[in-house]
């Protein structure tokens, strides 16, 4: 049985002129493209850097809302318990 | 040796120009395009597509300009780097089949590195090896070809491969390993089972280490 071939190979093909390959070489098509999109993709090189951080500063905000809210509830709790019962003193019975 | 070394000096200085200046990267371009679209050609099979990459990667090159940074080989390299990539996105969007071109030099080139080349008639070269090159994988006919017909050094295909020398050198010993086991009409061994074995020995290691800890 015959496999079937993974790759389509090309034996002995010419290479493409000068001629065909130059009718494609156009730099200022580049250059236009670049200006037209390639400033707006660069980042200044802090934004960059910032990439590499935002999902650990994303971490750090959740565990700082969990603290506070950890710390509301808390002092929430406590404040419920901060007043003293008063004391109720009883005649002692003689 | 020397004027290799100013070459690459003259091509730093274009390619820090070029950084604030865009039109200097224009030099860059007149002198690689023919490269590149020869290399994405031979890959893609179809002039005005290979174009169409061709002007991707040199558009690449130019916006990510500002992260190049020189390791010692002459700029091309990273544009080999990026036409690697472009053509791999290529066909993973398109789902087209994979393009080799090979011709009789490269070939000849190839079954030099056998030891018994005498053997193999120059006409049974070429079928061998259309047998070998379907038999690899994606990344080993990369290195196949950036090694053999681009003849560039383990270092660079590394480089442009984003794999370590050593990477390289062990894969292009294997794959010529393969080349030898169809000359001689033999399957090659699935290199899975080398890598399957030496994966469980490291996890038996991993084991008989972690037991004592778990006793203890």
């Amino acid at each position: 049985m015959e496999k079937e071939n993974r790759y389509k190979i090309n034996v002995n093909k010419p290479v493409p002129t000068d001629q065909e390959i130059n009718k494609y070489k156009n730099f200022n098509r580049v250059l236009q493209q670049y200006r037209r999109t390639g400033h707006r993709k660069m980042q200044p090189n802090f934004l960059q850097r910032l990439n590499k951080y935002i999902p650990l500063l994303i971490l750090a905000i959740i565990v700082l809302i969990f603290i506070w809210i950890f710390k509301v509830v808390n002092t929430t709790k406590n404040s419920g318990q901060t007043s003293p019962s008063p004391k109720v003193e009883f005649p002692k019975q003689k | 040796m020397g004027s290799q070394q100013t070459d690459l000096q003259e091509e730093l200085a274009i390619i820090n120009q070029a950084k604030n200046n865009p039109e200097a990267f224009g030099l860059l371009y007149e002198k690689y395009y023919k490269e590149i679209f020869i290399y994405i050609n031979k890959r893609i099979d179809n002039l005005s597509i290979s174009s169409d990459l061709a002007s991707q990667v040199f558009l690449k090159a130019m916006t990510h300009l500002p992260k190049y940074q020189f390791k010692g080989f002459p700029f091309s390299s990273w544009l080999y780097k990026i036409a690697t990539n472009q053509v791999n996105q290529y066909f993973r969007n398109s789902k087209n089949q994979r393009v080799i071109s090979i011709d009789d030099f490269y070939v000849n080139k190839i079954f030099s590195e056998l030891e018994d080349k005498q053997d193999i008639k120059q006409k049974e070269q070429t079928p061998l090896l259309v047998q070998l090159l379907n038999m690899l994988d994606e990344s080993e006919l990369q290195i196949l070809e950036l090694r053999f017909f681009e003849e560039k050094a383990f270092k660079e295909v590394a480089y442009i491969l984003d794999i370590t020398e050593n990477n390289a050198k062990v894969k292009t010993y294997r794959i010529i390993e393969k080349l030898k086991k169809v000359a001689k009409g033999m399957e090659p061994p699935e290199q899975h089972d080398i890598f399957s074995i030496m994966l469980f020995m490291l996890f038996l290691n991993e084991v008989l280490q972690t037991i004592p800890v778990m006793i203890l």
